[in-house]
């Protein structure tokens, strides 16, 4: 599967990072040798192999349903970006 | 070309955990910006999501109810996207393995008596964080993030597309949104966001197997949005076909303002979520054990709730729909229904199971709930279980009326005064203080008297000006409460051949009254009154009636089931004579005269117990 | 004495030879002069140091303190650590400070350690040199032209220069293994789950791992008791009955001379191949030859999947990558870019500018196996190879106790020898990779020198939940050779 720039392009949008024309250029030639070692993967016959998503085959603990924390918001906005009357400001967001 | 409307509903139904799905931060509605958004919430870094019990549960809870398959592993995904509202930048949501598969939902469309079931199929339900809030108010241009909301637990319902119209949709939504609070799963606090639909329609020609195009439409916070958004958007695309154009999938945003939807240009860009399983939670795994203790401490589903009231309380299906609306008003139903016929069970002669007093209780408090507490709930925007009218109050209340101390348009104004609280919201001071009765209360008039004779006459005038000629106690023009005028002429003429055996005895007043129940009569005849004095004959309902009021008047029932003389004794004692406004009574004046001066004698000899000894007056009452 | 070992400063603390705070001075001095030439610190804080090692010291006198009490220690700067500067090597978190700290400080705190700093890394540890930190490249100690090895490059400079005896790391594919190698110390990660992951800047969840770095394996054992335990702020967190790490190593053996007598060693033929350094070989293959003398049989083991082990990593941890590093977009905490047009533009500048390249590359590897359409030949498939992979090692562990090979296939390069080939770099973690993608525990043990004189690692994998037995076969083995006490010669304390 060749990666294409449309491809590095398409890829930095969905993850949000602004990459320019000569950096697109650079990540795919780079991309490209990663995903040559990736195709030796792909080879591999995988039928009935169950997926492995977790180092360990445990299953989930849960918490009980209480109230454990407090407020902590002059404490968290401290390393805040921008702040108004307690809430996070962002650029306009249009719906 | 006919059209064929194709709905299916996603609905997020908030859990109602005290916690949120990943974080122990407070999921309480309504408190100042991003207070109640923990570490984890605001996703800062090296913080972990820890799931919460109570939201599995809830969500076991509802595929029992809606008899789908409880996965017994699921997994957790995220679900990627960025959008300042999401802190992490994904959701953790379930996708391909979600907690509960299948299921179905019994809905009614139409209305009434005419509303017909039809049953949806459930594609899924799946657990998932909320998102916070963007609060688009001006701050210099820019846009406010408050994530208080961000990790309140969610169950995603998912439903098959087998809705037809924006009716089936609405009365889908509206079943599910019992269903929810019936079984503690969501508050169901529309206002609040808690419930929360989105649609997905398409329309077709009638008769074609392919789905059309289906657009999302978000931003349903309200029934009435709902029905008015789904309406506007097959009207869009019948008519966007019809003038040769093409459906495009996309999602949309119902705007109630302008009664339309429109494209939401934050989801222009073609989404491509990225699910994987979330790395940092393994499988949920809900063991048969957990499932057996979900389903053994569930509630009555509202499906055996309502076919129990049916049987058990003889009500019609509507009826028992209405009661069923949630747990909250079957409940109160049932409280209603039980303290009111325990004081009206206890009267000799309603042993026939058949002709339970319930059965007459139940469909006056069927009646009231549904009406005008349900109005006034409506009307204040409060629940049930807010009701600033208790059962046991309404209970009363509904006592007074059958009793028929109150008018149904009086009880009304008692129900008022009771609602806001008014004499601590008890009927009968209410009543007392309003001076409402309908009853002549031969205390009052003996207090009057003896307070003056001017007065005592007055309060004779009263009551005769109220009553008519003598206690001629005339249904108010028009009213359609007459119980008896559609009697058979049989029960007439045999109550009235016991009565005049009856008034045959002496001393004993007769009240020619409406038919009576010839068995009950006849019981009561049973009962071998001593030379009874004065008979009360009261019609089977007002009996029971009667009977509460007493007990609202503090009376001691504990007399009536074992000793009908004692309990004529207190009758008397207590001076009340009962009448009912809404069936015509005619007395001959005698009877008033000779109470009169019975009253008389109390006033002068002091004694009661002398004056009203046993024996003295006996009373029968008629039972239903 | 400050070049001792942590079990050694313990003894020195609890005989009062020396106090903590003379330790917590005697260092910092050392860091002032050493580390200027090694860049293995991003934050140091002498005052609140030396504060910490007062405070130990009380502990010490009112008899309360542990084996660790007073022990200076310096955590890999993606440990959030009240009070410290969290970078996690980033100029997207150049000045955040964290309000909570993580579960494994928490706990080396709370046993009496005295934090020295927060230790240079990889950019989000993503890297094996440490040549993409934010805040600089850390110099290896035995060659400052050479890298250390990384992610935990700092930490693992520091205690090979003695300017720590002890640090923390985080092992995602190797991070503490091949800096430990590179560097010539002891390092260990331990089966995933033993060590909470609250508090830790996730690069690749399902993969990281927290383990200690020091100059021997006994000490590894001494820090991990207190690293370990159950944390319920971690869903993946294990919860297991507490056990000492050195309980092994403590105990006597029936033949003092062969300790090991009935330990079989498994060597997978896929480590011994081709690619792999002659001289490295050469030193692990004499190690083995110590091992067999020191009782120990040796068996011909095939692990068949092991060999792609770089190209399911390469799926697995930037997929989860891409995802973990979502949070750092600017609007609650973290770098926003200064001048931007809209929404839109503010995420993307803001990113751009907040990561560095390897960490961006990452992100587009691990955004495009997730894609729709790619998600099934990519990341599916690289989670299927995953599982033939662990279980090609639980196959193996019925026969042997331990697995050994070289920790990476050659020793430490040069500043910009495989930065601009990706795949080069990646290769380097080989033989690390697969025991995380199976969540073994594992470790590097000194083992010897190239023809350069830089240090080689012997790679050690054991069973699930075997650290203590895999660490006293690393213990055995360093009662017998001297590599471990081996000085770097790059720099001079």
């Amino acid at each position: 599967m060749a990666l294409s720039i449309e491809d590095v392009n398409r890829v930095a949008h969905l993850a949000r990072i602004e990459v320019t024309p000569a950096e697109a250029q650079d990540v795919l030639r780079k991309l490209s040798g990663i995903f040559g070692l990736i195709e030796d993967m792909r080879r591999v016959d995988t039928t009935g192999i169950a997926p492995m998503s977790h180092a360990a085959d445990v299953s989930l603990a849960l918490r009980e349903d209480v109230v454990t924390e407090i407020d902590q918001r002059e404490l968290f906005q401290t390393v805040a970006p921008a702040t108004a009357d307690g809430l996070y400001l962002v650029p306009q967001v249009i719906e | 070309m006919k059209w064929e409307v194709v709905i299916g509903l996603e609905t997020h139904a908030q859990l109602s955990t005290v916690s949120k799905i990943f974080s122990g931060a407070s999921t309480a509605f309504g408190a100042a910006p991003n207070t109640q958004a923990s570490a984890v919430d605001l996703a800062l870094p090296g913080v972990l999501p820890v799931p919460n019990k109570g939201a599995v549960e809830r969500a076991i809870r509802f595929g029992l109810a809606v008899g789908a398959i409880i996965n017994r592993q699921s997994v957790f995904a995220r679900k990627n996207y960025f959008y300042p509202d999401l802190p992490k930048g994904y959701q953790i949501s379930q996708y391909e393995i979600p907690v509960v598969q299948g299921g179905t939902l019994t809905i009614h469309v139409g209305q009434g008596d005419q509303a017909v079931e039809k049953v949806v199929r459930l594609t899924r339900a799946h657990l998932e964080e909320d998102a916070g809030k963007s609060l688009h108010e001006d701050y210099h241009g820019m846009t406010g993030i408050d994530l208080n909301r961000a990790g309140t637990p969610l169950l995603e319902i998912v439903s098959e597309p087998d809705l037809r119209s924006a009716d089936e949709a609405i009365a889908y939504a509206k079943q599910l949104h019992e269903l929810v609070q019936w079984h503690g799963i969501c508050d169901g606090n529309m206002q609040e966001g808690s419930f929360r639909c989105d649609a997905n329609v398409s329309v077709r020609p009638a008769g074609q197997k392919e789905y059309g195009t289906r657009c999302e439409i978000k931003n349903l916070n309200s029934f009435r949005f709902m029905e008015k958004a789904i309406e506007y958007e097959v009207r869009r695309q019948i008519e966007l076909i019809e003038d040769g154009g093409r459906v495009v999938q996309e999602t949309r945003l119902y705007d109630p303002d302008k009664d339309e939807t429109r494209p939401m240009r934050s989801k222009e860009d073609a989404m491509d979520y990225r699910y994987f399983p979330d790395p940092d939670l393994p499988p949920l795994v809900i063991d048969d054990a957990w499932i057996e203790r979900v389903r053994s401490a569930m509630p009555e589903t509202q499906e055996a709730q309502k076919a129990r009231f049916m049987s058990q309380y003889s009500l019609s299906a509507y009826d028992a729909r209405l009661l069923t609306a949630s747990r909250a008003t079957g409940g109160y139903f049932e409280e209603v229904a039980r303290l009111a016929a325990a004081a009206l069970s206890t009267i000799p002669g309603s042993g026939d199971p058949a002709a339970s007093p319930l059965a007459g209780v139940a469909k006056a408090a069927s009646n009231w709930i549904s009406g005008e507490l349900s109005a006034a709930l409506n009307a204040a925007n409060v629940g049930i279980a807010a009701c600033p009218v208790p059962p046991a109050g309404l209970a009363r209340l509904l006592v007074l009326t059958l009793g028929g101390t109150l008018s149904n348009k009086l009880a009304k104004e008692v129900f008022a005064a009771m609602w806001a609280g008014e004499n601590g919201s008890d009927p009968a001071a209410i009543v007392a203080a309003r001076g409402l009765q309908q009853i002549s209360d031969a205390g009052a008039i003996e207090k009057d008297r003896r307070r003056s004779p001017g007065r005592q006459r007055a309060a004779g005038r009263r009551l005769q000006g109220r009553q008519g000629e003598g206690v001629q106690l005339a249904g108010r023009p028009g009213h359609e409460g007459d119980p008896g005028q559609g009697q058979s002429g049989t029960g007439q003429r045999v109550a009235a051949e016991e009565a005049g055996r009856l008034t045959s005895r002496d001393r004993v007043a007769t009240l020619p009254l409406l038919p009576l129940d010839r068995q009950c009569l006849a019981h009561h005849l049973r009962l071998q009154f001593a030379e009874p004095r004065l008979l009360l004959l009261v019609p089977v309902d007002h009996l029971q009636r009667l009977l509460v009021l007493f007990l609202d008047q503090r009376m001691l029932l504990r007399y009536l089931g074992d000793d009908a003389r004692q309990f004529a004794f207190e009758l008397f004692r207590n001076r009340l004579l009962f009448v009912e406004q809404g069936f015509t009574l005619q007395v001959d004046p005698a009877l008033l005269q000779r109470l009169d001066s019975r009253l008389g004698a109390v006033d002068a000899g002091a004694d009661q117990r002398q004056v009203a000894a046993p024996g003295e007056i006996d009373v029968v009452l008629g039972g239903v | 004495m400050l070049d001792s070992t942590v079990a050694q400063l313990a003894r020195a603390l609890a005989a009062r030879k020396v106090s903590s705070v003379e330790l917590a001075q005697g260092y910092l001095e050392r860091i002032a002069r050493i580390n200027p030439a090694l860049n293995a610190f991003i934050t140091l804080d002498p005052d609140v140091s030396v504060a910490h090692a007062r405070a130990a010291d009380a502990r010490i006198a009112a008899g309360g303190g542990g084996p660790l009490t007073g022990v200076p220690i310096g955590h890999k700067d993606l440990f959030l650590t009240e009070g410290w500067r969290t970078t996690c090597g980033s100029r997207m978190l150049a000045n955040f400070v964290a309000p909570y700290e993580s579960h494994v400080t928490a706990q080396l705190k709370a046993a009496g350690m005295v934090t020295m700093g927060k230790m240079n890394m990889d950019e989000y540890a993503m890297g094996s040199s440490n040549e993409t930190s934010y805040f600089g490249t850390v110099k290896n100690p035995w060659n400052t032209a050479l890298v250390p090895g990384g992610s935990s490059g700092g930490s693992a400079a520091a205690v090979a220069s003695r300017m720590l005896p002890a640090a923390t790391g985080t092992d995602t594919g190797g991070s503490i293994r091949q800096p430990a190698m590179f560097c010539g110390i002891t390092g260990m990660k331990p089966t995933y789950g033993l060590c909470s992951r609250y508090g830790m800047i996730a690069f690749a969840s399902s993969l990281d791992q927290a383990g200690p770095f020091a100059k021997t394996a006994e000490d590894c054992a001494l820090l991990l008791n207190s690293m370990v335990g159950h944390d319920a702020r971690d869903a993946t967190s294990l919860e297991r009955p507490r056990e000492d790490y050195t309980r092994h190593m403590a105990a006597a053996p029936a033949d003092p001379a062969r300790p090991l007598e009935g330990i079989r060693i498994g060597l997978p033929r896929e480590y011994f191949g081709e690619g792999t350094a002659p001289d490295v070989l050469a030193a692990v293959e004499a190690a083995l030859a110590e091992y067999r003398k020191l009782g120990a049989t040796t068996v011909d083991i095939s692990l068949p999947n092991v060999n792609l082990s770089v190209p399911v990593y390469y799926v697995i941890a930037p997929a989860e990558a891409s995802s973990n590093l979502s949070r750092f977009d600017g609007v609650r905490y973290g770098h926003r870019a200064a001048h931007y047009d809209d929404l839109l533009d503010m995420y993307k500048k803001t990113r751009a500018e907040g990561f560095g390249a390897e960490v961006k590359r990452r992100i587009l590897i691990g955004t495009y196996v997730l894609s729709a359409g790619y998600y099934d030949a990519y990341y599916l498939k690289a989670q299927q190879v995953r599982r033939l992979i662990a279980e090609d090692h639980v196959r193996a562990f019925r026969d042997v106790d331990v697995i050994m090979g070289p920790t990476a296939p050659s020793t430490a390069f040069a500043f910009g020898d495989k930065a601009d080939d990706p795949v080069q770099m990646y290769l380097n973690d080989i033989f690390t990779i697969a025991a995380n993608l199976a969540g073994l525990p594992a470790m590097s043990v000194p083992c010897g020198f190239d023809g350069r004189g830089l240090p080689v690692g012997l790679h050690l994998v054991a069973n699930y939940f075997d650290e203590a037995r895999m660490l006293d076969i690393a213990h055995r083995y360093q009662q017998v050779t001297d590599w471990h006490t081996r000085r770097p010669t790059g720099v001079t304390a």
